[in-house]
Parts: C-alpha cells; sequence; structure tokens
C-alpha cells in the first residue's frame, strides 16, 4: 500500500473551540504515516443551518470546498460529522442531478471553479478504518487502552441518513447498531461499553433554540455512558465533543445527577493507543477533567 | 418461535415485564403471530391492528427497539417487541397515540380558504405527493428524541404534514401555517435524523423541517438561534494555543 494521502476540511470547529482534535488528527496521521494537505482556501459547510435560508448557496458553498479536493486528485477527508453530512450530501445531490450540478458549476465558473464529482468524501473515522485499516492499527498500538472501559459516542450526522453511509464506505453503518467506532476501541485494546444513547442525539444543534431540551439530551448520554461503567466516552464528532465536555454540568443540573466522565475525541484515543504524549493530543484543554492519563 | 413481549401487568400490582411466547407460523407477520397468541394461547394479550397492509398506521410497535409495523415485519428468532416511546401505555402494546395526533390541530395541518381559479398540474401534486402519504402511525414521535424531553415539541408527521399544506398550490393561508410552527416547532428539531429510518412510508420529516425553516425564513422569520445574536446563549469558548 502506498502512502496514504487526504485533502483536509478542517471545518471552523476544528480551526476555533476544539484546536485539540486537530493537533490530535495530524498526530495520528503522522503515527499511521498518512499525508493530511490541509484545504487552506474552504469555508464553513453551513453548519446544518445555512440550507434553511438558502439551499443553493449551501450547495455551491460545499461545491467550492469539493472543488479544491478536486483540483489535487485527493479524497476529502472530514473531522466533523456535519462537514460530513453537508459535503457528502452535497455530492449526493450533484452526482445525482445534472441539471443541479449545471446550474451549481454555472455559479462557480465566476470564481473560475468547476465541480466534477472526482473526489470521494469521507470522515477520517473511516478514512483509518476503511483504508487503512483495523488491523494494521492494532499492529501499531503500543500503549493498549485494556484498563479503560470506553463509551463510544457516534453522533447523529456520521450514521443518519443511510444513502450517504452507503455510497460513503465499504461496509455501511446500520443507523440503528453502529459499529465502526466500537470496532476502533478495540483494536486499541480498550473496553467497548454498550449502551442506548450510543447513536442517539447530544442535542448541539438546539443548544440556542432549545437549551432545556439540549441539556436533556446531553445529559441522558452522559448517565447512559456513566450507568454503563464507562472511564470515559469517545466521539468522532468536535459538535458532540462541544456538548458533552462544555456542557456537562449544566446537563447534569438538568436531569439531576451529578455528572463526571471525560469526553475524548476520537482522534485523542486512537492518539493515546499509538503512543502520543497527552501534551501531543492537547488533553490538559478540556473542560472535564482527563484525570487518567 | 420465541417472542418476548412487553406486558402491562396489573395483578397483584401495576408492573411492566417481559413474558415469553412460543409461536410456530412458518413465514407469517408480526401481526399474524400475535393474533395466533391472542386466539391461542392467552386472549389477554392486547394490541392494535386494523387494515393488515400497511395502510392505517394503528399496529405500530417497536422489535428490539427499532420502531415498525406489525403487519408488515416478519419476526425473527428471540425478539424482544415493545409499545411506542414516547405515548401512554394503554394496555401491553396498545398506546395512547392522541397527544401525538392531536399536533396535527397545533400545525394546522389541514386545507384551508381555497385560493381562486387555481389550476392543479400533476407537477403541482407531485410536490407533496410523498408527504401525503404519512399513515400517522407514531413511529416518528417513538423516535423523536425533542418529543421525549418537551412533550410539547410538534413533532415529526404534524411538520411534515405542515409542510405538506404549505406546499399546496390551493392553499390560502400559508402565512397562518407558519406563524404556528414557530413555538414549540421547526426551530426545536435537533435534525438528528431519528425519524427517518423508521418510516414506513419512506418519508423524511427532517427534510421537510428543513424546508420549512426555509420557507419562514423565506417569509421574515428567524432561527432563535441567529436572534440570540451569538451573545445570550451558553458561551462554548475558544481556546487559542
Amino acid at each position: 500500500m502506498g502512502k496514504l494521502q487526504y485533502a483536509l476540511f478542517t471545518g471552523c470547529t476544528a480551526k476555533e473551540s476544539t484546536p485539540e482534535q486537530l493537533m490530535s488528527t495530524y498526530a495520528v496521521a503522522e503515527k499511521l504515516g498518512i499525508e493530511l494537505v490541509e484545504l487552506s482556501e474552504a469555508s464553513c459547510c453551513g453548519a446544518s443551518h445555512l440550507q434553511d435560508y438558502d439551499d443553493f448557496l449551501s450547495l455551491v458553498l460545499n461545491a467550492r470546498n469539493i472543488c479544491y479536493a478536486e483540483s489535487r486528485g485527493m479524497t476529502m477527508v472530514t473531522i466533523c460529522n456535519t462537514c460530513q453530512l453537508n459535503t457528502a450530501m452535497t455530492k449526493h445531490r450533484l452526482d445525482s442531478n445534472p441539471e443541479l450540478k449545471a446550474r451549481v458549476n454555472e455559479k462557480l465558473a465566476e470564481v473560475g471553479l468547476e465541480y466534477k464529482g472526482t473526489s470521494q468524501i469521507t470522515h477520517f473515522l473511516y478514512a483509518i478504518i476503511d483504508d487503512f485499516g483495523l488491523d494494521k492499527i492494532k499492529e501499531k498500538v503500543v500503549t493498549p487502552l485494556s484498563q479503560f472501559n470506553i463509551a463510544p459516542f457516534y453522533g447523529c450526522h456520521n450514521i443518519r441518513p443511510s444513502e450517504l453511509q452507503n455510497e460513503s464506505h465499504n461496509s455501511p453503518e446500520n443507523p440503528y447498531n453502529p459499529t465502526s467506532l466500537d470496532d476502533l476501541i478495540i483494536a486499541c485494546g480498550g473496553h467497548n461499553v454498550d449502551y442506548e444513547e450510543k447513536n442517539k442525539c447530544c442535542g448541539f444543534h438546539v443548544e440556542l433554540q432549545a437549551p432545556k431540551t439540549a441539556a436533556i439530551l446531553t445529559g441522558n448520554a452522559l448517565i447512559g455512558a456513566m450507568d454503563q461503567d464507562a472511564d470515559w466516552m469517545v466521539t468522532p464528532c468536535p459538535l458532540c465533543h462541544l456538548k458533552l465536555d462544555t456542557q456537562y454540568e449544566h446537563a447534569g443540573q438538568a436531569v439531576g445527577r451529578e455528572i463526571e466522565m471525560p469526553v475524548l475525541h476520537m482522534q485523542q484515543m486512537v492518539g493515546l493507543a499509538l503512543g502520543c504524549t497527552p501534551e501531543e493530543l492537547g488533553l490538559q484543554h478540556h473542560v472535564a477533567n482527563v484525570n487518567f492519563v | 418461535m420465541k417472542l418476548s413481549i412487553k406486558r402491562k401487568v396489573t395483578e397483584p400490582e401495576l408492573r411492566e415485564e417481559l413474558v415469553d411466547y412460543e409461536v410456530e407460523l412458518e413465514g407469517a407477520t408480526l401481526l399474524e403471530m400475535l393474533t395466533e397468541i391472542k386466539t391461542k394461547q392467552d386472549s389477554s394479550l392486547s394490541f392494535a391492528s386494523g387494515c393488515r397492509s400497511s395502510v392505517c398506521g394503528s399496529c405500530a410497535v417497536r422489535v428490539n427497539g427499532v420502531e415498525q409495523l406489525s403487519c408488515a415485519y416478519k419476526p425473527n428468532e428471540g425478539d424482544v417487541i415493545e409499545p411506542l416511546r414516547n405515548m401512554e401505555v394503554i394496555r401491553d402494546l396498545v398506546v395512547d397515540a392522541e397527544k401525538a395526533q392531536s399536533m396535527n390541530a397545533a400545525t394546522h395541518a389541514w386545507g384551508s380558504q381555497n385560493r381562486d381559479n387555481i389550476t392543479v398540474t400533476p407537477e403541482d401534486e407531485k410536490r407533496n405527493e410523498v408527504q401525503s402519504d404519512c399513515i400517522l402511525c407514531g413511529a416518528c414521535y417513538s423516535a423523536c428524541p425533542v418529543y421525549e424531553t418537551n412533550p410539547e415539541f410538534l413533532g415529526p408527521f404534524a411538520l411534515t404534514r405542515a409542510w405538506r399544506y404549505v406546499t399546496d398550490v390551493r392553499e390560502g393561508e400559508v402565512a397562518d401555517k407558519i406563524e404556528v410552527i414557530q413555538t414549540n416547532g421547526i426551530w426545536d428539531c435537533t435534525l438528528c435524523g431519528e425519524c427517518v429510518p423508521v418510516c414506513p412510508q419512506s418519508i423524511a420529516p427532517k427534510s421537510d423541517i428543513d424546508m420549512l425553516r426555509n420557507k419562514s425564513g423565506v417569509m421574515g422569520y428567524m432561527d432563535p438561534a441567529f436572534s440570540a445574536g451569538f451573545g445570550g446563549g451558553l458561551d462554548f469558548g475558544a481556546p487559542t494555543f
């Protein structure tokens, strides 16, 4: 296998609110020998809000981002579930609708770009599982996480709707019973914790509109993991991470329980198993105390 | 084949418990097996059904945690059958769906005063054909995490139905239909998509809610997340390195 190369679409969150996620992405990529070329020209994906106001603008914006991966001849890799949904959904719609694609390209021509549909789009979670391979990750583990019970939290936008999974992955995830993150935990030597909320919503996208609903959903997820004796949680989505990590006290108040639950980015978990230091993974930047390393 | 069915037992005190049944009916649907149990083994087992052909929406239950129409689902060994969530259980698999169905009234999901001299083309009909297929089975309300935490949330099928009438070219009161879905409605949806895979009619309420948000924006309403100006909400922080 030649060296894996990807065009990295960081999204906004990893650049601003969760820079430790970006750091740990690069740290893991270096350990695995994966080359990431950052799409410095890329903009926001619209964050699942823009399309409510201007669907066509949302399509043009995401198609523009994909163009920069196409011009490099690379697969685009995302590190945020909502970025993945918006870019992959744009690709799905444009690739299946030549008329819409032509309209978008008419707009893109104003900035000298053309969307062709030549680049695949995948989340970093699936890039390391599908392309690099779980067995090879296992071989590279130097610090097995065998003393930890780790609860996976998948995040909605990576597992629903199914048609994007079917297009993007070798073994599409079952939205009712996703397994990829569990498999990755096991490959890192950890014990995966099964709990009801693992494929549920964290509440992020209604944080401002319906804060009570959002806090209860966050609390339910954290307590679900706690009650199954998880030592910590892991998620591939920085938005889920923001909710679960920075809002745990508020969520605890909403559901009437005291919550103590470190939440790691998926990249930080893999990084720990591959022998990265806590500093390289930015573990000191979490709000919930990461006291086990 | 063994089926475990969640029953609401009233004696000696009210409690819920899983009861195992053995039933042999090759190739049968879950509804046929439930009927077999009721007629041959245990007449006290309660469940709802009507058309037996996925049209009336009255027989939705959860199988191994996933919403299904029992008249369309073919059981497997050891399946666990439970009533829908987020609705009061009347008995065994029978739930009170009235609250969810009342949301159709709350969203004014009906054809109001018609506009004059409107011609409905086949293209116009196609625009809301899928949304018109909703059978009100309640699977989406059972799966919805927002309805679970906020019982006043208008919910998936009522909002899908609202979109069905908002897109009807004959509809004369679109502004009213958009106004009544602003509170406990479209902006409260987390966009998680739980309502999409559970729909037996392949409707995507999440997409309809997205379209209603779009329409609301065009008509001058605003997502409270933006009207809060990002200053009134909780601070996620932006650490720098």
